[in-house]
């Protein structure tokens, strides 16, 4: 078998958006890990190392469609041909299309819950998670005041729009968060500009982490 | 009446926000000494749920409910914390970085200290630089605590950490940092003087601290 070009290790959550650019036609080879690994550092530190000594052998370069996600990257060794990490602090700034436009949005609204679909799809929005998981965990009165009090320190839910999948129905669902929690609501329209980067290059150095061959990854890398 | 501080900490593992309430004022109403009541019967349990959440025993929403019942039996014994308990081993201002709004564990970190002894001022969350400078001014504490929980906010500990020097105050002071996204390393690297790697540690690092300096 010969080596694929390129490989992208991607979280499941931003599936969507990373095979709407057609990652296969182009030669790519993708892995997605499961959603949701970020509340679990640790165990997603492990996960990616996994993943990325596994496909090492049978790839030229190693992309990850991950950032800095609560330093579950942090400690990865890159392998012999090193590792390629957006340089960003998590998904949102990849779902918005820059770190600039990330920082503007939370200098002008740090209390802002974003959503997009994929939290939707898994319901891991506040009212998914009360409906399935706190609910199962607390019994349905503290389910809903437990999520109240987690979250009472935001004024706004948006609802990150990538233009993929029924965005309607998903715009009604953040609405419906933000009116049952009582917070303002705003849409924001997505960008694909830097999952296109991920794919297709160039990994220039400001927007992007190299690791060297052997190296470890550092929390400062993604800080500078 | 009597009371049962083995039960309180059972029931805030639980996480029963109003039976720990109730169990708390049935201990004051018995006489129970109010800093026995935290130190025996609430703190060995939020070690406990900071035990199990570490090991993934326990999770989110079942933490938040701890931290809740925590919180509202602390409503109940702070007033009742008498002046030489609360102080008596120093003051500790706390509050969350500018841009942050989180609290929930800069609080929890808050009643530790509490429970250790500490006068606590917690000056809140997204706090500008300078609140924490004038905090430090104002109540001249013998530990600064900063909390961030995104590696977005976290920069501004560092920040806060030179404004203490621009102001001629850092040596007065021993600043602590903590929060999800910070490490050791992180701590050291913006000059802070401890790190709590959670509520129960924070408190435990900074008496090693204090007892080291008086040797």
């Amino acid at each position: 078998m010969s080596k694929s070009q390129k490989t992208i290790i991607a979280c499941g959550g931003m599936k969507a958006e990373f095979e709407r650019l057609n990652p296969a036609d182009n030669g790519i080879e993708m892995h997605y890990m499961p959603q949701n690994l970020h509340r679990v550092p640790d165990t997603l530190r492990k996960k990616l190392q996994e993943t990325i000594d596994r496909v090492a052998e049978d790839t030229e370069t190693i992309i990850l469609g991950y950032g800095l996600c609560c330093n579950g990257v942090v400690g990865l060794k890159a392998p012999e041909q090193g590792l390629i990490v957006p340089k960003v602090h998590d998904c949102i700034a990849l779902y918005m299309g820059s770190t600039e436009k990330y920082r503007n949005m939370f200098s002008q609204n740090p209390g802002t819950y974003h959503l997009t679909r994929n939290w939707m799809d898994n319901k891991k929005d506040p009212l998914g998670l009360v409906e399935h998981e706190y609910k199962r965990r607390l019994g349905a009165e503290d389910a809903r005041e437990t999520m109240e009090w987690e979250i009472k320190n935001y004024s706004h839910i948006s609802y990150i729009n990538t233009g993929t999948g029924r965005t309607e129905q998903y715009r009604n669902r953040a609405l419906e968060n933000a009116r049952q929690f009582n917070k303002q609501f705003m849409e924001i329209s997505g960008d694909d500009a830097f999952f296109r980067k991920i794919v297709h290059g160039p990994w220039d150095k400001k927007n992007f982490v190299h690791i060297k061959p052997h190296e470890i990854s550092k929390q400062e890398y993604f800080l500078k | 009446m009597s009371y049962d501080l083995g039960k309180i900490t059972e029931t805030l593992i639980q996480g029963k926000v109003d039976r720990l309430t109730e169990l708390t004022q049935e201990a004051i109403d018995s006489n129970a000494e109010p800093a026995k009541i935290l130190n025996e019967g609430l703190l060995p349990g939020m070690d406990n749920v900071g035990e199990k959440w570490k090991n993934g025993e326990m999770f989110m929403p079942e933490v938040l409910r701890c931290a809740k019942a925590m919180s509202k039996s602390m409503d109940i014994l702070r007033p009742r914390l008498t002046e030489g308990e609360l102080g008596s081993a120093g003051t500790l201002v706390i509050g969350t970085v500018a841009g942050d709004l989180h609290d929930i564990g800069k609080d929890l970190v808050g009643m530790m200290f509490e429970g250790a002894g500490y006068k606590v001022i917690n000056i809140g969350i997204d706090q500008p630089n300078e609140n924490f400078v004038n905090a430090a001014i104002e109540h001249k504490p013998d530990v600064l605590g900063m909390s961030a929980l995104l590696t977005t906010t976290m920069p501004r500990m560092g920040e806060v950490v030179n404004s203490l020097k621009e102001a001629g105050i850092r040596d007065q002071i021993t600043v602590m940092v903590g929060g999800a996204p910070v490490t050791e390393e992180y701590a050291q690297e913006i000059g802070a003087d401890l790190y709590g790697a959670n509520a129960s540690t924070a408190v435990d690092v900074t008496r090693e601290y204090f007892a080291k300096a008086k040797n």
